[in-house]
């Protein structure tokens, strides 16, 4: 690479040179004559602005939360107490609210990306084959994205809703009632996996479709001439070329499934009795209801760390693909 | 199905015409699903949100008596007036922020080559892999050192700096884009970098601009975390917040005025992204997607 002459930093001198294009420009690094010093600054000024922002609230915030989750928490938020390692590691790993909150976003987190998966293939396919109104349709597809997560939330507690909500109206028309959904511990878990596959489903359709659109179309005419039934077409040639970008689509919504936060705090605050408690809202719950900022930076780290290991992953599947 | 007639060749046009049939049905029939989906909880809200109170409780799906009081109670919660204004100036405040820092960042990395050019761009991208919810913790005790809470200060700095890697990352794909020769001529003519930028490479690159623009807007507009965390003060909330605390601001449970209340914040950033749909869902693939 070029890049790797600082002395071609610049642009501008021996303009008759570089006017060649950039072809030429790749394969000739060293411009004839040196660049004025203020040159070599720009692009370090162009770039400072997004360095400080960027710094400021992720880059030194984590470092503090690291730091203040090696201490005791104190009374005051702003002060730290005796140091103890990973002490508070420790005491967490053995606090059970922690293990239901984990084990809540792991059933969070499967529901999510098992259902949304299937349905985002699903949705594409449907958007991919839809004989009319296609541009229409693939608008309409990203709304639920759009919303927010306190808005999501509203709709479906008024959709699951035991009085109003249409889901009891129309089992009670069949002489059910299912009475309360968002009381019942299960049900509440299943409300909220489906609200919230509902509101990042868009995502995943969009990337599938995408996909789609990029196939191979000599693979399938040639199927076709060889007498592939419709099945045989998507089993043989659709799917197996699609597998890559559908563990994108785990990966991408797994991700955003262990981060939700507004929709469950919106449609439940992780009730009832810590049934939907998911991770982040243990973290809130610990954090900001009982003041122990010293678990709330643990969880901090925890939930970056599995981050980590989920952009792994992430990297995993586009290296794969490439 | 369609094995079993694959057996019987003697007629195929017929049964080619029967599977042209059901395929041309199947379609349709997920087609439907899909919009029942992705419209029935919306449609239903909105439904609900033209009906009077007691209507609600009454098994009718279209509103009987149709009334904007959910909507007057909702336009009437006390503040109403500081949510919309707080929403609309943080969201437009930090996506200009985020855009022309991104612009700029995006500029230099896609157009120079400097020392630790890699390294700042990946410093600049990581906190994509960042949920901006674990950070409310550590933020909190830095605001709160710094005399920060209940500022726009803070959610500004907090909303742009959260839209920059993503902003970043999508606008270095589109400067690339940007046939170099363009701004070369340029050069020749006599225009200087500011110029060069402004009036050359942005204008090209104007449908990523617009990209980033309807993404971070979207991003401050229902950004939650931040505002429940570092404000307490009433007039500094925004409409999510303002929702989520809907039903003590209004008593009883009055779903008329929820969904009203909801779909007003929803309308904004749904007519934005329905003007400019072709370019955000081009954004969006392309930046997930590379």
């Amino acid at each position: 690479m070029t890049s790797s002459a600082p002395s071609s930093s610049g642009q501008g001198s021996s303009t008759a040179v570089r006017g060649r294009g950039a072809a030429t420009r790749q394969q000739a690094p060293a411009p004839t004559r040196r660049r004025p010093l203020r040159y070599k600054a720009y692009p370090y000024l162009f770039m400072l602005p997004a360095l400080v922002l960027v710094a400021m609230v992720f880059a030194f915030p984590i470092v503090q939360g690291f730091w203040t989750s090696l201490h005791e928490p104190m009374p005051r938020i702003t002060e730290r107490g005796a140091f103890v390692g990973f002490g508070i590691y420790a005491d967490l790993l053995e606090n059970p609210a922690f293990w239901n909150s984990m084990t809540n976003s792991v059933v969070f987190v499967l529901g999510t990306i098992f259902g949304g998966t299937l349905l985002a293939l699903v949705f594409a396919l449907t958007l991919y084959y839809a004989p009319a109104l296609n541009k229409t349709l693939r608008a309409l597809s990203l709304v639920p994205w759009l919303i927010s997560g306190v808005a999501v939330a509203w709709i479906f507690r008024f959709w699951f809703n035991a009085d109003v909500g249409i889901m009891n109206r129309i089992t009670r028309v069949f002489g059910y009632d299912p009475g309360t959904w968002l009381g019942d511990p299960d049900r509440a878990m299943f409300v909220i996996i489906l609200a919230n596959t509902w509101s990042l489903l868009p995502f995943g359709t969009l990337l599938l479709l995408a996909a789609l659109q990029m196939l191979d179309r000599d693979l399938f005419d040639a199927a076709k001439v060889d007498g592939a039934s419709p099945w045989q077409l998507f089993h043989r040639v659709t799917l197996p070329q699609l597998m890559p970008h559908l563990g994108l689509v785990l990966v991408v919504l797994s991700f955003s499934a262990w981060n939700t936060f507004d929709l469950v705090l919106a449609m439940t605050e992780g009730g009832p009795r810590g049934a939907t408690e998911v991770l982040a809202l243990f973290m809130y719950r610990r954090a900001f209801r009982q003041l122990d900022f010293a678990d709330g930076a643990a969880l901090m780290v925890i939930i970056l760390l599995i981050n980590i290991v989920l952009s792994v992953g992430y990297l995993y599947w586009t290296r794969e693909r490439n | 199905m369609a094995r079993a007639e694959i057996v019987q060749p003697e007629s195929p046009s017929r049964f080619e015409r029967l599977r042209q049939w059901t395929r041309g049905r199947l379609v349709w029939l997920m087609v439907i699903i899909f919009v029942l989906w992705t419209a029935g909880p919306l449609s239903w809200s909105l439904l609900s949100s033209f009906k009077p109170r007691a209507e609600i409780y009454q098994g009718t799906i279209l509103p009987q008596s149709p009334t904007l009081d959910g909507y007057r109670t909702a336009v009437g919660v006390d503040g109403f007036e500081w949510f919309l204004f707080n929403s609309i100036l943080l969201a437009t405040v930090s996506t200009v922020i985020a855009v022309f820092v991104s612009a700029l960042a995006a500029y230099a990395v896609s157009r120079f080559a400097f020392r630790w050019r890699h390294v700042l761009l990946l410093f600049v991208l990581l906190p994509r892999l960042v949920p901006r919810i674990s950070l409310i913790v550590p933020l909190y005790q830095i605001l709160v050192e710094a005399g920060l809470l209940n500022t726009y200060l803070a959610l500004i700095i907090t909303y742009s700096a959260s839209n920059v890697p993503l902003g970043t990352w999508i606008l270095v794909g589109f400067f690339r884009g940007v046939p170099r020769e363009i701004e070369e001529a340029a050069e020749v003519d006599g225009a200087n970098m500011w110029q060069r930028m402004w009036r050359v490479v942005l204008p090209l690159a104007l449908p990523g601009l617009i990209t980033v623009g309807v993404l971070s807007f979207r991003d401050a507009w229902n950004e939650f975390p931040f505002v429940l965390a570092f404000t307490t003060a009433r007039e500094m909330r925004t409409l999510p917040y303002a929702l989520f605390l809907l039903d003590d601001a209004i008593g009883i449970q009055d779903w008329a005025a929820i969904n009203a209340f909801a779909l007003l914040t929803i309308l904004p950033i749904v007519t934005i992204y329905l003007i400019f749909e072709r370019r955000v869902v081009a954004g969006l693939t392309s930046g997930a997607l590379k």
